[in-house]
């Protein structure tokens, strides 16, 4: 579970300091960072396990516009099982290239792992020091250390890899998979391929999947991947009315929100059930009023259950009057310019709703 | 318990909520199962107080059509859950709405102290109700699902409610009998 996140120098956030919780509602004005923390998440995660430096660059252009510092500081510490993680990475971003200035990681205050001015300081699942060795300042050296030896820093690295952030957009999702897609996109353009990956690799959440969606869409019965070519698959949906008769729809001929609602569901059962950290901003779009409650109830039980985590960043009255009061919190800009989180306090005088106490701008005195 | 098309949950806060929905997850959907807003801050008790006529209202305007229930949850504090139970049928009269029937899909929850004193006494804990267990030890959270589990088996006809039992949990169970 993600813990804690520091940001300083990246877009609106300068010396952010967040502490998260397995259950997060982020609210805030439009321009408040809530979307931006997705961002760098996944920026952090292509750059430091997939070794992408092209998100290295892309971390470097987005330096708070009115600061004038070259330095970009991250940090992110989670709880995995009984142990703490702390990762943090320093760049530097004068000249074209970016460059790391510090790479380091430790497990429970003590150091595992440091990339310091191009040199690689590992230490073994003993905490024992191996031979340093020369790299690439350029790019992340987390995201090129061997899984063997290293189980330690690996369970680290592989929890950052496995930290999905979605913004979904339903006219971007087909139906074709071409192939088995272990990653989703954060649209989930992808939809086909990564569902062909999940039900490979995790066949007894699928049971599950359909019975929510069963519950949420009158004849439902179930998605399948149909063979068109030697790799080719066309995700469809089932249904069957009440008479027995079947019927069998392309994915892409479902309508925005029946695609936005099944992949929402998708994400709970394959993702945040299996007790990984989530971030969706907006899960609200395209979907209609009366499946919000029991998606957002399916999602808390989830989390009671896994102790899987998910953030969601919303604006919706629904999402709002459920979870802002024990897990709101609001991404503010203070007079810098600068967003910083603030606990989402309610009125004790007040007997409105938490919606519209925000609506009214009033959820904080 | 009969299966309503929707049951609508007003409660206090979250932990009632919580409660309520996890007895209600063994007789109903998903979609059957509605939870109103929960209070902004302050006190959940007026809040469910401010609310409990118009949902009544609301409630009797859609069981005359379908088979809808409403719930409500409010603890007795410090009070009788007989204390309890003429405030809102007083709300009721301030209103101008009807009292609530005997038969009536109207059910009341009302826990003494609070619900934290039926979570502790439903999974194990000898308590009485005199005593604040209110608590924000998010290790309480834990006691929710198999309380409402407890719940549900000493709410079994013929089931015998063993000595630790606390009488606003009886009263809850004749509540409940509205649903039969």
């Amino acid at each position: 579970m993600l813990t804690r996140v520091f940001i300083d120098n990246f877009r609106c956030f300068v010396n952010f300091e967040f502490r998260p919780g397995s259950h997060q509602l982020i609210l805030g004005g439009n321009g408040s960072g809530k979307s931006s923390l997705m961002d760098v998440l996944l920026l952090l995660r292509r750059f430091s396990v997939d070794g992408d430096s092209t998100a290295g660059d892309a971390i470097s252009r987005q330096r708070t516009r009115w600061l004038d510092k070259r330095e970009q500081v991250f940090e992110l510490e989670t709880s995995l099982a009984a142990s703490t993680y702390r990762y943090r990475l320093v760049l530097d971003t004068t000249g074209t290239l970016i460059r790391v200035i510090e790479e380091i990681v430790h497990l429970n205050g003590k150091r595992l792992f440091a990339f310091r001015l191009g040199k690689v300081f590992l230490l073994d699942d003993r905490f024992e020091a191996k031979k340093p060795y020369e790299l690439d300042l350029h790019r992340s050296a987390l995201a090129t250390v061997p899984a063997k030896g290293n189980t330690k820093l690996i369970r680290f690295r592989n929890w950052l890899g496995e930290l999905l952030g979605f913004r979904l957009n339903p006219f971007a999702i087909g139906a074709r998979a071409e192939n088995e897609d272990a990653t989703p996109a954060t649209d989930l353009s992808n939809l086909p391929g990564w569902y062909r990956h999940l039900v490979q690799s995790n066949p007894g959440a699928n049971n599950a999947f359909f019975e929510s969606l069963r519950t949420s869409f009158a004849g439902f019965d179930s998605l399948q991947l149909v063979t068109v070519g030697e790799n080719m698959r066309i995700l469809t949906a089932e249904f069957q009315q009440e008479a027995g008769i079947r019927s069998r729809f392309n994915f892409a001929e479902l309508s925005e929100g029946q695609r936005c609602l099944i992949a929402l569901y998708m994400i709970l059962h394959f993702v945040v059930a299996k007790g990984r950290t989530v971030i969706i901003d907006e899960p609200e779009n395209f979907i209609s009023l009366r499946e919000l409650q029991p998606w957002l109830l399916a999602a808390s039980d989830a989390i009671e259950d896994t102790g899987g985590q998910l953030l969601i960043v919303s604006h919706h009255p629904e999402f709002i009057n459920q979870w802002a009061p024990d897990f709101g919190i609001r991404f503010v800009r203070d007079e810098s310019g600068a967003a910083r989180v603030e606990p989402f306090y309610g009125d004790p005088g007040s007997e409105l709703s938490p919606a519209e106490l925000i609506a009214r701008g009033w959820e904080n005195g | 318990m009969a299966n309503p098309s929707l049951v609508v949950v007003l409660a206090e806060d979250r932990r009632q909520q919580r409660f309520i929905r996890e007895y209600l997850r063994h007789f109903c959907e998903p979609h059957q199962i509605r939870l109103a807003p929960l209070p902004a801050g302050g006190s959940g008790e007026q809040f469910v107080r401010k609310h409990y006529a118009s949902d009544v209202k609301d409630h009797r305007t859609r069981a005359a059509r379908a088979g809808t229930a409403l719930f409500i949850a409010i603890d007795a504090d410090t009070g009788t859950v007989a204390a309890r139970r003429t405030q809102l049928a007083a709300i009721l009269a301030e209103a101008a709405l009807p009292p609530r029937t005997a038969t009536e899909a109207v059910v009341h929850i009302i826990p003494k102290r609070n619900i934290e004193t039926w979570l502790f006494c439903l999974t194990g804990t000898a308590v009485n109700e005199e005593t604040d267990y209110k608590s924000q030890d998010p290790r309480v959270d834990n006691l929710v699902k198999p309380a409402a589990v407890t719940f549900m088996e000493w709410n079994r006809p013929n089931a015998a409610v063993p000595p630790h039992g606390i009488a606003s949990l009886t009263e809850a169970f004749i509540e409940l009998r509205r649903l039969v």
